[in-house]
């Protein structure tokens, strides 16, 4: 049987039962991954995951169930265990389940890719990280002892998607990354750094987003800071705060928060719940500055998309407008509860994984400074471009970034490099307190966790370099 | 036994596609069948019910001296074909090790441990009873406000075939409940069990026990920023002690993400701690006869009185540290299959005492390293949290996270529970079988 007959007869096989909603997603993962360590290929890695999940809602209870057994018997016995474990764990109901009926769609899009990950040998591919790998080594060759590790990454996500809706949605979404690693050891000291730029498309991402030149400016300032690195300072003080911590700091404590599935109390369990209610569209949570959105529309991006795994019409959400809630992210769950619009957020990260609400792009808005003009009223703070280590509670609201490329201010003026300071705030403290934002905006590739079992889905975390006034900085005890 | 006739099959086929393909010198495949169940509840309600069953292969090629890895998760075996035609073509194009290893040679016996398959244990409409039953008795009680949380079952067929002779294969059955309870004044509490059985989880004692935490709550108390002697709940061990063993895999301190580089034999912990890895255990949800490599697994000591003994290693990493490889196969990373304590002889109210004052601590999540090479972290406690004074709990507080160095915290041990669980929670690295732990001079940071 075609794909498309197997939809239809999961779907119709699923309605015979008295579903009240039915889904299909076929779902292909490729993934390739090249990694150096310390300048030696030792391994290549290739994945391909295919199969389908069904997911239904049957008397208020929705019912997911996963095969990559692509037959006609396979799909009527997927169909049947979905049914069977609903009709099972009626019992356990206290609150009935709807979902928010989108129109339907039937669409296909890809993104396009100008250096196809197939059409380039593998020779090549290895080039492209041997050669960063080597400037990597020069530059740290000063350092009596570093260690490192490079690799390049593809993952392609093929999908269809049908529904009792009427939908069938059909996406190809490539994506191409870069990751590093890098450790300096000296003299009892070390530093380390790890990161990954990326997006979607063929490899033309790895230029587009110019992650060589990035990667080579971060080895450079890591080189340039360790040695000279000082004690942090201590106390409430203004704080600078570069793409890489703004970006953790828009997803940590706005996105996450305003996934309506853990306000519900969904994720309770697992990954938390949210310091928003139910009823907090309108609610004050930060200065006017605090402008936060999430966008899966944005091209070569790393959580792209047009059509989340519901079958709903991806758009940009503006999750806070100047400093209020304006926007949760929904699916077709939270939508029917909250009694608005699903907004497209739904998605997973293989077949057999129910969808939850995921973030996309998440990042503050851009605003009109420089560089120089967010820096130059700072009598005496910090600027921090870069962290390692960072957590938060599971409401979001005990948070802390610990910098890495981090530097004292003084007059508005950077001095030295100072080591390890750490920002332990609260969510209201730190969001009162973004007094400027920059008109610059860079973006870093994350896998994001949530969900039982987890799914780390790719998204983009970066923003502009933002100014915090007068909050509090620790250092590492 | 959980039936595998699409997974056999596969492995089969795949396995005499690749014997015929010139240049290919080792094989080494692993077919897994996993049928899962999971049953997700919020607000004393079902959210959704998940069921996956699924059959995928991984395996290590040894193709002109290089390692090549995959995993395929499909029945379609023309796919199969064409993913090892692309994987080989790949390989022609990629330097070869000039440090090969072939994988090892004649046939060996395993043996699989007994009592860990229990058909019974993972049928829904039990599960779907005790959970109602479960929630009954916790709801009853007037401190729990409502619960959440997930109830697994889990059945897992395995099977090895390797160019070196080696065959074997094995079912096992895993049952795992993590249930959040929501308290009075916005406070929770996390249980989290796993085993092999039903009755491994001890159901009945979950509805005692929650009550006993509940009434020793005591009223809201804050503290100051500092350093604590701390108790850490099985739980708090199994995250902490879980990021611990995984830096002995060999990977790790290769790329410099381990502080246990050029650590063997040295002192990396108190000399109360002994940290070891044992799939060989009956009746256990860690049971695992061999690696992906073929390697018979065995109890494998990593931390012995506070000394690192070994690295974890594969037979690639072995060879490059001149010693066998210890059965941790991952194909790239050599990684634990369990974390185990050796327990103490002390109960918890023993470890109350040592600490004087301080503070207990039941659950954590978010374990983030500024630094892995010396092991400078960061861990957030969630749910309960208690200040002990003179080796009482006095009040419950909150908003606090613990900093330091895993190391320094690790050799700061003072004493061991002899009270050991199995825990394996959604934020646990490993399977774990971990004690009550007391620690002195814990940097904690409040907000």
């Amino acid at each position: 049987m075609s794909l498309e007959d197997l939809a239809k007869l999961a779907i119709d096989r699923s309605l015979e039962y008295d579903a009240d909603y039915a889904e299909f997603r076929h779902h292909v993962v490729e993934e390739e991954v090249l990694t150096l360590r310390n300048g030696v290929l030792k391994t290549f890695k290739k994945v391909y995951s295919e199969g389908y999940g069904v997911r239904v809602l049957l008397n208020g209870v929705l019912s997911f169930s996963s095969s990559n057994i692509l037959t006609e018997s396979g799909v009527v016995d997927t169909v049947d265990r979905a049914i069977k474990s609903a009709k099972a764990s009626e019992s356990l109901i206290n609150r009935k389940i709807s979902l928010y009926e989108e129109e339907s769609h039937e669409v296909k899009y890809l993104v396009a890719e100008s250096r196809k990950w197939e059409n380039l040998s593998y020779k090549d591919k290895l080039d492209i990280i041997k050669g960063l790998d080597e400037e990597i080594k020069d530059r740290l060759s000063i350092f009596t002892s570093f260690t490192r590790f490079i690799s390049l990454g593809w993952r392609r996500d093929t999908k269809v998607i049908a529904n009792s809706l009427g939908s069938y949605i059909q996406s190809t979404i490539p994506l191409v990354w870069i990751k590093f690693g890098v450790t300096i050891t000296e003299a009892g000291d070390s530093i380390q750094k790890i990161s990954r730029l990326g997006g979607s498309g063929g490899l033309e991402v790895i230029n587009n987003l110019k992650i060589e030149k990035r990667i080579l400016e971060c080895i450079n300032e890591l080189k340039s800071i360790f040695r000279r690195r000082k004690p942090s300072p201590r106390g409430k003080m203004d704080v600078v705060v570069g793409s890489e911590v703004s970006g953790i700091i828009a997803h940590e404590c706005i996105g996450h928060p305003f996934e309506a599935d853990r306000i519900l109390g969904r994720e309770g369990g697992q990954a938390g719940e949210s310091y928003l209610g139910y009823k907090c569209i309108g609610r004050q949570i930060g200065s006017e500055e605090v402008n936060v959105s999430d966008d899966p529309t944005m091209p070569m991006s790393g959580g792209y998309y047009l059509f989340d795994d519901e079958g709903v019409k991806a758009r940009k959400k503006r999750l806070v407008v100047e400093g209020r809630v304006n926007e949760l992210l929904h699916n077709r769950e939270t939508a029917a509860f909250f009694q608005v619009d699903s907004n497209g957020s739904a998605r997973s990260t293989s077949y057999d994984r129910e969808p939850i609400i995921r973030m996309s792009n998440t990042f503050f808005e851009p605003g009109d400074y420089s560089l120089n003009e967010l820096l130059e009223d700072v009598h005496s703070g910090l600027y921090i471009k870069g962290y390692m280590e960072w957590n938060i509670d599971d409401r979001r609201i005990n948070q802390r970034y610990t910098g890495l490329e981090a530097y004292f201010i003084e007059n508005g003026e950077i001095k030295y490099p100072v080591k390890n300071p750490v920002l332990e705030v609260t969510t209201e403290q730190l969001l009162k307190s973004l007094d400027a934002r920059g008109r610059d905006i860079t973006f870093y590739l994350g896998l994001c966790g949530k969900g039982a079992p987890p799914q780390a889905i790719p998204v983009w975390l970066g923003g502009p370099t933002l100014r915090f006034r007068n909050i509090n900085v620790g250092r590492r005890v | 036994m959980i039936p595998s006739v699409y997974l056999d099959s596969l492995m089969e086929s795949t396995y005499r596609y690749l014997t015929k393909i010139e240049g290919v010198d080792d094989i080494a495949l692993v077919g897994t069948r996993v049928r899962k169940s999971i049953i997700k509840f919020y607000r004393n309600s079902l959210s959704s019910i998940d069921n996956i069953d699924t059959s995928f292969l991984k395996f290590l090629i040894g193709y002109k001296r290089r390692r090549l890895v995959t995993t395929i998760n499909t029945i379609n075996e023309d796919q199969i074909k064409s993913h090892i035609e692309s994987l080989l073509m790949a390989a022609e194009n990629i330097p070869e090790l000039e440090d090969y290893v072939p994988l090892p040679k004649g046939y060996t016996d395993y043996i699989e441990p007994r009592g860990i398959y229990d058909a019974e244990s993972l049928s829904i409409e039990n599960a779907v009873e005790t959970l109602d039953n479960l929630f009954s008795e916790l709801l009853n009680q007037s401190s729990v406000e409502r619960v959440a949380g997930t109830y697994e079952l889990i059945g897992v067929k395995r099977t090895l075939k390797t160019s070196g002779g080696r065959y074997g294969e094995y079912s096992k059955s895993i049952v795992r409940l993590n249930i959040r309870c929501f308290l009075e004044r916005g406070l929770t509490y996390q249980i989290s069990r796993i085993g092999v059985k039903v009755k491994d989880l001890k159901l009945d004692e979950i509805p005692e026990h929650i009550s006993e935490i509940t009434s020793a709550m005591g009223s809201k108390g804050r503290v100051t920023p500092g350093k604590y002697n701390i108790v850490i709940s099985p739980l708090v061990s199994a995250n902490l002690l879980g990021y611990y063993t995984r830096f002995s895999s060999a990977y790790y301190v290769d790329i410099g993400l381990s502080p246990f580089i050029d650590k063997i034999g040295e002192l990396v912990a108190s000399e109360e701690l002994t940290v070891y890895d044992d799939p060989t255990l009956d009746e256990t949800p860690v049971a695992k006869p061999f690696d992906n490599e073929g390697t018979p697994t065995s109890r494998t000591i990593v931390i012995d009185k506070g000394r690192l003994k070994t690295y974890l290693h594969n037979i690639y990493t072995a060879k490059k540290y001149g010693v066998k490889s210890t059965g941790h196969a991952g194909y790239i990373v050599p990684e634990p299959h369990s974390v185990i304590v050796n327990p103490g002889n002390s109960s918890l109210n023993d470890l109350l005492e040592d600490i004087g004052n301080g503070l207990l601590i039941t659950n954590v999540w978010y374990t983030r390293f500024q630094n892995y090479r010396i092991g400078d972290f960061s861990t957030l406690p969630r749910d309960l949290i208690f200040i002990i004074k003179n080796g009482d709990i006095h009040a419950y507080t909150y908003n606090i996270r613990i900093s330091d160095n895993l190391v320094n915290m690790f050799k700061n041990i003072i004493s061991i529970s002899k009270d050991v669980q199995w825990v394996y929670w959604w934020d646990t690295p490993y399977i774990s079988r971990t004690p009550y732990i007391a620690i002195k001079e814990v940097g904690i940071t409040v907000v």
